[in-house]
Formats: structure tokens, sequence, C-alpha cells
């Protein structure tokens, strides 16, 4: 009895961190419709503000004043900035670019901290009432605990009350629900989505100094015990803060039972997983919020269709470059102090085969418009078949990382097949954060990041000096880009775009839609296991770190924000993201300057993804084809050698194929009734007799 | 997309402000000695004045770093080098050696690593303002290895042609180290941390620590100064690998000499309390408790620990908890913390400490405080280059491996305790200092300055931790 009590204590002390953190989360996305995926980053930062006000060490204010200029200055101050830049843009956004968004604001604050505040030193905010504690089941409880506690109480109760018994609580409401009702009724939408994320800042800053005593003050700590409140939040399912404390405590008491029986627990099961595993359960059980899944606002993201002329010219392009790219390194690399040849070789090698890897989200995300965050997780699954089957480099490894892949993906899919929009998204989050804290930390020497991978062949074909290597590399890229074009072609492609476009409208044409999912779902991750495998090939030394989600070499959240960036819905997009993902450090080595730029620009690409959701690619073409037509413009001939070897360079101004099915626009006849032949359906009657 | 720009402006512009205050000595001013000269060519007059240095006794003798002759001066008859070694020599010409350093920079989180790079530009500004080795100045080249890119921090040493890399040390150092054998170069690290580099071939380290031996010492210092306690002990441990291997290391080396682990356990890598763990150790009525994992964590333990009213007999601490973080948890007051290299503390009885002080101070821009692993990167530096020394003008990368592995007997000058790094065996010396009024106080041997040294505290581990990294062709 007294040990059950004691778990219940300790569960509640934890749950009340939790609590704090993830009400701030809820609040957000209620009054915003946005999850803020970098609630623990504005906590973080904002627990850095207020060491910086109040530190001895730092600017030494009374921690009052600090406390006030952190909560009710700083912290409201960055919220409408990031309301005014970012997140104004986003509600009618695709539902990659609001996921996209905040993972880049998370990106570029963890930087940024660093920056400002280098972890060479450290810091130490001091805990209310230190040494201040009272004896409760057997266990001694701080003051500071307390305080923590029952602010998660208050905040809950006062939040409950702003939300649903003040007429600004309401409106805020009201502008998630349908923004353009609530202007009718005469409220500022603007004003109103501002102060939502100035509160929804205060809140994570509140946590952030009532977390980091208890924690480390450092950027990771912070931002990783908010990840893992998440489960917390979803069982409030984003909107009930009683049923988020709830959750909370289920949380913390799961936690704290896995601590305790670990021995008797299998190995996936421990401390570290519990969050993601109650996250992935939670996201299927409970039932989706009708915001998160996105319907309401139009996907205007484009899905190019370029020609089969110019899809092998680029393929053939591709395999030319990558054979030609050790010349072409050394020639950069020897032009340019602080580069080595190898180094930008190994570099450029990296960003193909994570290309490979993001290459599996085009089908997925682009066309089909099933959002994961786990393609990195599924390379790394890969890459660990790869180590068990062929780690010799025969390709038989390459299959089985496919098949095995394909498999786990489907399997993953499965229970996640109803969700929608962020639910989705979040599950694959809890999937990856899953892999990374059990499967690969469980394997010794793949835990540590030293298994070893020889080149892929066999006897003597072996694919062993780097220009083998990379032009390998390229074919199988260009090969499996070439079924991704010839599916997206096809009807298959085509079915995935309705899906995309209109599931309910799918499913009443007679699509099964489960067997979508579960293909396109096994296809990217097929695709995704191949690319780890390469990625390991390539650098011969793999594991964890290569395959992380949040800390590692280059960890998965950035990757698909920066495939989201170069055009998540082009297989030439998704290679230039990863690439430049690649490459960014190296332009660091070589302008040490530029360093800190290079860490933090990942994030800002992403954040910049606000005003061009459709990605970099797509921005450029259409900002230089606008440019373009407007020198063309008789009032404006300002034709230049520039402006017409833009135009003999870019592609042509899209024609209305049949594949051209508009996302989220509403189709055009011709359109309509190639569908309707796809499913063997008359649409048309179908509305009639309607 | 203007207020887009204008956001991107503010942020590059706090970045590049950032960018700017962390300059440092860049491999011009290293090459040219500017560490402790003020940049201009080393004169032997004035380079034996600084703290720590003095002239040796007899007729021929040179200058000292405390107790070791020091290893850098012209060549022979006076002035640089001028003669390229016989045979192609990587990285060596007439009248330099390049040499790197990998260490971890870079990232969101404090390393235990982040004085190593300036500990060995303090090196090499010393050792240049000596005239170098044998009048070839040393041309240090400086690589972050970023936490998780050793392999490419040394495949970029390797294709820069680097002679050697001296003073290296990466919290995760195993995926780099068969790249550094399979590229022919040799190494001479501040420390390792993995079977994979520390029992690796072309490598040889000031303070070695091979996964299949254990220093025992410590063990059976507590064993017999606290019978009781090391019947009722327990070990704490972080959930990653290396974690899992230290562990067990330890658990294995410590039951030899009586300890029973009566809780084990293994935690989770960011912990947010553990009152859970201090209570099951108060309910198991441990006495001796020791922990593996970041400083960080620990500090999280012992302050649950006091809070929970535990206080067991022995809180005993490996050297890696030598680190100023820890005395600023109150609940550390009492820890026994080994080190295996002179404590700062006692500075003023050290002159290798005071010469590698006041080389760290001479290093320019922003740095941080220096640290225990600084000092093992520039006693790797001193041995490095004695080792070259010994061979003479005329080294190759073999001479110069072949002549390290002849060193049995090495303390950088009186930097650190004695060991044996031609043989790589683990060390068979040990100290204690304890946490005092929030200060660190030497707690065994008593005499300042001085390890406790006894031939049979090396033992023999029976588990399987690894191997290292092993040439694979001729």
């Amino acid at each position: 009895m007294n040990e059950l009590l004691s778990l219940l204590v300790l569960g509640l002390v934890s749950a009340s961190l939790y609590a704090v953190a993830a009400s701030g989360l809820v609040v957000t996305y209620t009054t915003s419709g946005i999850f803020n995926f970098a609630h623990g980053a504005v906590a973080m930062f904002c627990a850095f503000v207020f060491w910086q006000l109040s530190s001895p060490d730092a600017w030494d204010l009374p921690v009052l004043v600090s406390l006030v200029l952190t909560l009710f200055v700083f912290a409201p101050g960055l919220g409408l900035l990031i309301d005014r830049l970012l997140m104004r843009r986003l509600h009618d956004a695709t539902p990659i670019t609001r996921i996209v968004v905040p993972i880049g604001l998370l990106v570029a604050l963890i930087q940024l901290a660093t920056i400002i505040w280098s972890p060479a030193q450290s810091r130490n905010l001091p805990r209310f009432f230190a040494g201040e504690t009272v004896e409760l089941a057997g266990v001694v409880v701080e003051y500071h605990q307390i305080v923590v506690f029952i602010t998660a109480i208050a905040v809950a109760v006062g939040l409950r009350i702003l939300l649903y018994e003040t007429r600004i609580g309401v409106a805020m409401r009201a502008v998630v629900d349908s923004r353009e009702l609530a202007a009718l009724n005469g409220m500022s939408a603007d004003r109103v989505s501002g102060l939502a994320w100035a509160l929804g800042c205060s809140l994570a800053g509140l946590a952030g100094i009532l977390i980091a005593p208890i924690l480390t003050l450092d950027q990771n700590q912070l931002t990783l015990l908010v990840i893992n409140a998440y489960a917390a939040a979803m069982v409030g399912r984003l909107r009930s803060l009683p049923l988020t404390a709830v959750g909370a405590v289920i949380l913390g008491i799961l936690r704290e039972a896995a601590n305790r029986y670990d021995d008797s627990l299998p190995f996936w099961i421990t401390v570290d997983t519990v969050p993601a595993l109650m996250l992935f359960v939670v996201l299927i059980v409970v039932p989706q919020d009708k915001a998160a899944m996105f319907g309401g606002g139009r996907d205007r993201s484009q899905v190019p269709n370029p020609g089969w002329r110019k899809i092998l010219m680029a393929s053939g392009f591709l395999v030319v470059v990558a054979w030609a790219m050790p010349e072409i390194t050394r020639f950069v690399a020897n032009s340019v102090d602080g580069l080595t040849p190898n180094g930008l070789l190994g570099a450029v090698g990296y960003g193909l085969a994570l290309g490979i890897i993001v290459l599996s989200l085009v089908p997925l995300t682009g066309y089909a418009g099933q959002i994961s965050l786990a393609p990195l997780a599924f390379g790394g699954i890969g890459a660990l078949v790869m180590h068990g089957v062929a780690a010799d480099g025969n390709p038989v490894g390459l299959l089985a990382a496919a098949v095995v892949c394909g498999l786990v993906g489907a399997l993953v899919a499965l229970p996640a097949l109803r969700l929608k929009g962020l639910y989705l998204a979040l599950s694959t989050f809890a999937f990856a954060l899953f892999c990374e804290k059990a499967i690969f930390s469980h394997f010794a020497g793949f835990s540590d990041s030293n298994a070893t991978f020889e080149r892929i062949g066999f006897g003597g074909l072996r694919a062993e000096s780097d220009r083998a290597n990379l032009v390998l590399m390229a074919v199988i890229f260009c090969l499996l880009g070439l079924m991704i074009a010839a599916l997206r072609k096809g009807p298959l492609g085509r079915r995935w775009q309705a899906m995309k476009d209109s599931p309910a409208a799918c499913a009443t044409l007679g699509l099964n839609l489960t067997a979508l999912k579960l293909q396109v779902f096994a296809l990217s991750a097929a695709i995704a296991g191949v690319g780890g495998a390469l990625l390991a090939g390539w650098r011969g030394k793999a594991g964890t770190e290569q395959f992380a989600l949040l800390q590692g070499a280059l960890p998965g959240l950035p990757l698909v924000l920066m495939a989201v960036v170069g055009g998540i819905a082009a297989v030439a997009g998704v290679l230039l993201g990863a690439m430049l993902l690649a490459v960014f450090p190296q332009i660091g080595n070589a302008y040490p300057s530029l360093a800190n730029l290079m860490a933090i620009l990942p994030g800002l690409a992403g954040i910049s993804l606000a005003s061009n959701p459709d990605g970099a690619i797509a921005q450029a073409t259409t900002q230089v084809r606008a440019k373009l037509a407007a020198r063309r413009d008789p009032l404006e001939r300002q034709d230049t050698a520039g402006s017409r070897v833009m135009a003999a360079l870019l592609p042509g101004a899209p024609r209305s194929n049949p594949e051209d099915i508009p996302v989220g626009g509403s189709p055009t006849r011709a359109e309509v009734d190639l569908l309707d032949a796809e499913v063997g359906l008359d649409i048309g009657r179908c509305h009639a007799d309607s | 997309m203007l207020v887009k720009n204008r956001l991107i402006a503010l942020t590059c512009a706090v970045a590049l402000i950032a960018a700017a205050c962390g300059s440092r000595l860049d491999e011009q001013e290293l090459s040219a000695g500017a560490g402790t000269g003020g940049g201009g060519p080393a004169v032997d007059a004035d380079a034996g004045k600084g703290p720590g240095i003095s002239q040796g006794e007899g007729e021929n003798a040179g200058p000292m770093i405390g107790t070791l002759p020091v290893p850098c001066g012209q060549a022979e008859g006076g002035g640089p080098s001028t003669e390229a070694p016989k045979g192609d020599v990587p990285g060596v010409t007439a009248d330099t050696i390049k040499i790197a350093v990998i260490s971890d920079r870079a990232g969101v989180v404090k390393v235990p690593t982040i004085s190593i790079e300036e500990s060995m530009k303090a090196f090499v500004g010393l050792c240049n303002d000596f005239g170098g080795i044998d009048g070839r100045k040393l041309d240090l080249m400086t690589i972050d290895s970023k936490l998780f890119n050793q392999l490419e921090a040394t495949e970029e040493a390797c294709d820069a042609g680097v002679f050697a890399l001296v003073g290296s040390g990466s919290v995760t150092d195993s995926s780099g180290a068969q790249t550094m054998v399979d590229c022919g170069l040799i190494e001479v690290p501040a420390y390792t941390a993995m079977p994979a580099k520390s029992l690796s071939d072309n490598m040889v380290q000031p303070l070695p620590n091979p996964a299949n031996q254990f220093n025992a010492g410590p063990a059976r210092f507590i064993a017999a100064k606290y019978p009781d306690a090391v019947k009722k002990a327990a070990i704490l441990h972080s959930g990653i690998e290396v974690g899992d291997i230290q562990a067990a290391r330890i658990i294995e080396a410590y039951e030899k000499e009586g300890f029973e682990f009566v809780y084990q356990k293994r935690t989770g890598v960011i912990v947010e309390s553990y009152t859970s763990e201090v209570k099951a150790m108060k309910d198991a009525g441990i006495e001796y408790v020791t922990m593996v994992s970041a400083t960080s964590e620990t500090t999280k333990l012992l302050h649950d620990m006091q809070t929970q009213g535990f206080e067991p007999e022995v809180i005993d601490l490996g050297q890696q908890y030598y680190d100023p973080d820890l005395l600023d948890e109150p609940g550390a007051e009492g820890s026994l913390v080994q080190t295996n290299t002179v404590p700062f503390e006692e500075a003023n009885d050290s002159p290798a400490m005071q010469a590698y002080l006041a080389a760290y101070e001479q290093v320019g821009g922003d740095k941080p405080p220096p640290a225990a692993l600084g000092v093992q990167a520039f006693s790797a530096g001193l041995l490095f280059a004695t080792a070259v020394h010994n061979v003479g003008p005329d080294f190759t990368r073999d001479s110069v491996l072949a002549e390290l592995k002849n060193v049995h007997k090495w303390d950088g000058g009186g930097l650190h305790m004695v060991t044996d790094p031609g043989a790589n065996t683990a060390s068979t010396c040990f100290m204690y200092l304890e946490v005092k009024d929030g200060k660190f106080v030497r707690y065994h041997p008593e005499k300042v300055v001085s390890f406790d040294c006894v031939e049979n505290y090396r033992i023999d581990l029976a588990g399987d931790y690894g191997t290292g990294a092993k040439k694979t062709s001729g």
C-alpha cells in the first residue's frame, strides 16, 4: 500500500510538470488551431531570458522584476511576433505547412538559443523556496514541486474560465472555428489570434521557468520534456484542459511505474519510451479533433507533372553529375578555403542518400496527402536490416531493407489508417521517437553508431569507389523517381491524389481507402528503407545518430522540414532540400562567419514556408515566371540576357493534362470524367440522383 | 515577403554578432607561435622564462616543464630546420609538422571535451615558442567532431595529409577509429571513450584506458576504509551503450575487490527526478553509491538524495565529475571524486600545471575555463613531441609510433599520475578529492601533488567489452 502511495505521489509530482507544459500546448491549439511543435523551444527560450535577467552572473535584476519582464513583456511579445510573422498566414495553409512551420520555429529557436547562450557555460535557475520540504506518503516533496503542482491546477482552472466564461475566450475559440464568421460578427480575427499566441507563449514561459530549475537549464532538456508532454495534451484532444490534466497524471504514473518495474518489462518499455508509446496509443484511441484533420481548408499545393522527356533528361543529368562529382567537389574545394574535396564529396553523397530517404515523402505526402515525420526512422530500420542481412554490401540487403520496411510501414499505418492531418503526423512522430529510443539503441554497435557497412556489391562487382557509389545512388534515385513519376501518371497516382483531395468523396465513389493508404505507406517506407541502407553504405559506419528524430548528425525533423522547403510534391524538390541540409555545414566550414547562420538556416527556411507553402522550387519558378511575364508586358519592356537564359532553362507553363487534378480545388468536367472512368462510376449521374 | 526578409535579417545579425565574438587564433598565428610569444620567431632565452618552466640541472641540460625536459627547440646547430626528412613523410616539410586535433566543439549541450582544442593551441604555441620540434614548427589543424561527426572529422584529417592526430577527444569516438587506422595515421589522443578507440592500433595515449583492464586502486582503498559500506553498494548508469559498458566494467572490477552491488539501475538518459531511485536505495539500506552519467544528471541524483534525507556512507564519483558544476550542488557535499590529473587547486605546487595554465592563458579569444581533459590534451602534445624529438629529424610515422610504444613511464612532467602509455595498460595510481564547503579538497593521499600508486592495482577483466580498430592490411 505504501509503495503504491509513494508511486502515486511521485507520479503526481512528474504529472504536474507535464500538466504545466501541456496546458500551454492546449491553449495555443484551442485558440489558434495550430499545434505548436515549438512550444517546448519557446519555454526553453523564455527560461534562458529569465536567467539572463535574474542571474547574478548576468543582469542580476530582482526575481520578481525578471519574472514580470519575462512573462508579461518578453513572452507575449514573442507570441505577437510569431503570430504576426508566421501563424496568421497559416490558417488556410496546406496541412504539411501547418505542421512544418512550427517545426522550423523549434529548430530555429534551439539554434538561436545556442548561439546567444553558449552551452560551454553552465547555467542554473534556483528553485523557488529552495530547501523547504514536506513529507507525503514517505516521499519528501519540495515546495518548488508543490508550486508547480498548484500552478498546474491554477492554470487549468484559470484557462477554463478564460476560454469558456469570458468574451475574449469565446472570441478566441470562435476565430479558430471560423475566422470568417467571427469577423462577420465584428471580431478582429488578427487581434484575437495575436492575443492567443501572446497567452500561449506566456504559458510556455511559465512552464520553462518552473521546470528549468528541476532539469538542467540547457537547450535540449526542456524542449524534450515538453515533447514528452504531447501525450498528455492528446488525451484532452488538444481541447480539454481537465482531460489534459488526467493525461498528465497517467503519463506521470506510467513513467514512474516503467522506471520502478523495468526489470520485469520488455526492453522496449522503458521510462524513455513510455511517452512515445502513450502518444501513439492515445492518438489511435481518442477520437480526432475535426480541426486537426485540416479538413476545412483547401490544399493549394501544386503537384508538378513534368513530361517523360524532361524526366529522362533530368535523370541522365543527375547520373552524369554524380559521375563527375569527384572532380566538381575537388574544383570547388580547391577554390574555396576551408573546404576539403573529400569532405565536400562526403556531404554531397550524404545528401543524395538523404534525398532517397525523403523521396519516400513524394508519393506519401506530396501525392496522397498523408503526413509522415518518420522517413528517417524508416531509413534507420532499413540500415538495421542491411546490417543484419548483408553488412558485406550484398544488394540482397537492399531488397530485404525494402521488404521489411514496407511491411513495418504497413504495420504502422494499419492502426493509423483512420488518422489524418496532425493526428497522423503525431503518430509518425511517436513512431520515430520509439525507433530512436527503443529499437536503434537496443542493438550493440548500432546504438553507438559504430555498425560497419560495406559499399554495395558482391564478388568483384562492387561500387567501392566514391564515384561508383555516387553513380549507383544516383541511378537508384532516378529509378525510384521514374517509378514514382509512372505511378503519378497512372491510375494509382490519380487515386492517391483523389484521396488527398477528398477521402470522403473517394469512399463514396467506391475507392478502397484502406488499401490505398496501406499501399502508399508501404511503398514510402520501402523507399526510405533503401535510402537508409544506402546512406549507411556510403558512410561506412552508421547507427542511432544518423537516424535520430531530434538529436543527431542531421536529424529527422529538420530533414522533413527541408524536404518541404524544397517542395514535397516534386522529386527534384526533396532532393534539393536534402542536399541543402547536408551541404549547409560545409558552407559554415568554408566561411566560419556564416557557421551560425548555416546552423539556424534550416529552421529559418522552415519558417519561410509560412509565405511560400509550395516550397523553394515552386516559389522560384513562379517568381521568375512572373518577372519574365512582367518584362514581356509592353509597358515594361526590359528584356535582358539573364531573363532569356532563365526562360530557356525553366519548364514551360503547366499544360492542362488529365493527370493535373488540382489538389483541393474544384475539378474540371474533364477531370471528373477521367476519375469517373477510373472508378467505373458515372459521377454525373450520382450528382443528378442525389 | 518583406516581413519575412526583415525577420531573417534580424536573426542573421544576431548570428553574425555571436560568431564574431567567438573568434580565435587562426592557423597562421598558431604556426607562428602566437600562443606564448606574441607572434615572433621563438628565442630560446625568452621561451625558457615562462611560469613553471625552469632550467635543467647539468651542463648540457635544457629547459624543463615540471620534471620533463622540454621536447621542443631549434634544429641541431640552432635556428629553424632547413631539411625535409628523408623519404616521403606525410604532413612534414623542412620546417613544419602538420598535426590535427579533433574534439567536440559545437552542439546544444555542454561537453567535457570543450577545452581540448584550446589546450592543444596552448601546447603548439608553447612548443613553437621554443622553435618547434627540432626546428620544425607545429602547424595545428583544428577539427570539430560536432558530437556525432567523428568519422567525418577523421576523414578530413586523413585527407588533409596531417602527420598525426594529437590531443584529440570526442564523446563518441568509436566511429572514426577504423578510419584513423586505415588511413595510416598515428594518434596520441587526450583520452579515449569507447573500446574501438581505446584498444586501437596506431594509438598511444598518455593516460591509457583499455577496456580489458581496470585500475582497482580506488576500489581497494574504499573497501579497506569502508568495509561494511561496500557490501551494500549501488550503481546507477545512464541507458546508453557507453554507460552500459563502463558500468559493467566497474561492477566486474569492484566485485573482485569485495563489493556487493545490491542495487543496480539503468536510468533514462535525461530524468526529471531520481526520487524513485533514491527511495529504493534508502529502503535497501545502501551505504555506497556511484554513478556513470553526465554531471548534470549526477547533480540531480545528489540533489534528490539530499532532499530525501538519504546519506550513504560513501558517494564515489569518477574522474569525469572533477567539474566545477558539481560544486554548485549542495547535495554533493562529502562526495569523493577521483581525478587523474593534478588538481587545479594544487597548481601552486606543480610547475607543470603552472606551465599549462600559463600557456592556456595566452590562447586568445573567448575560451572556456581549463579542464582536466584539456590537461590530458597538453600531456598528449608533450608525449608526441618527446617521441618525435627522440627519434630525431629523420622520423616517420612508424618510427614515431615505435618510439611512443617505448615510453613506459609518463606523467607529462608532473601534470598527472604516472602511466605506461607504450604498453597501453590501465594506470596503477589514483587519488581522491572530497567536496568540502563547496570546494574540492585533497582526500587521499594526503601529500599534495601526489598519487597513491601500487603496481598490482591493475587487474585484467574477463568480460567482453569490445575490441579496438585493427590494421586490415600491410
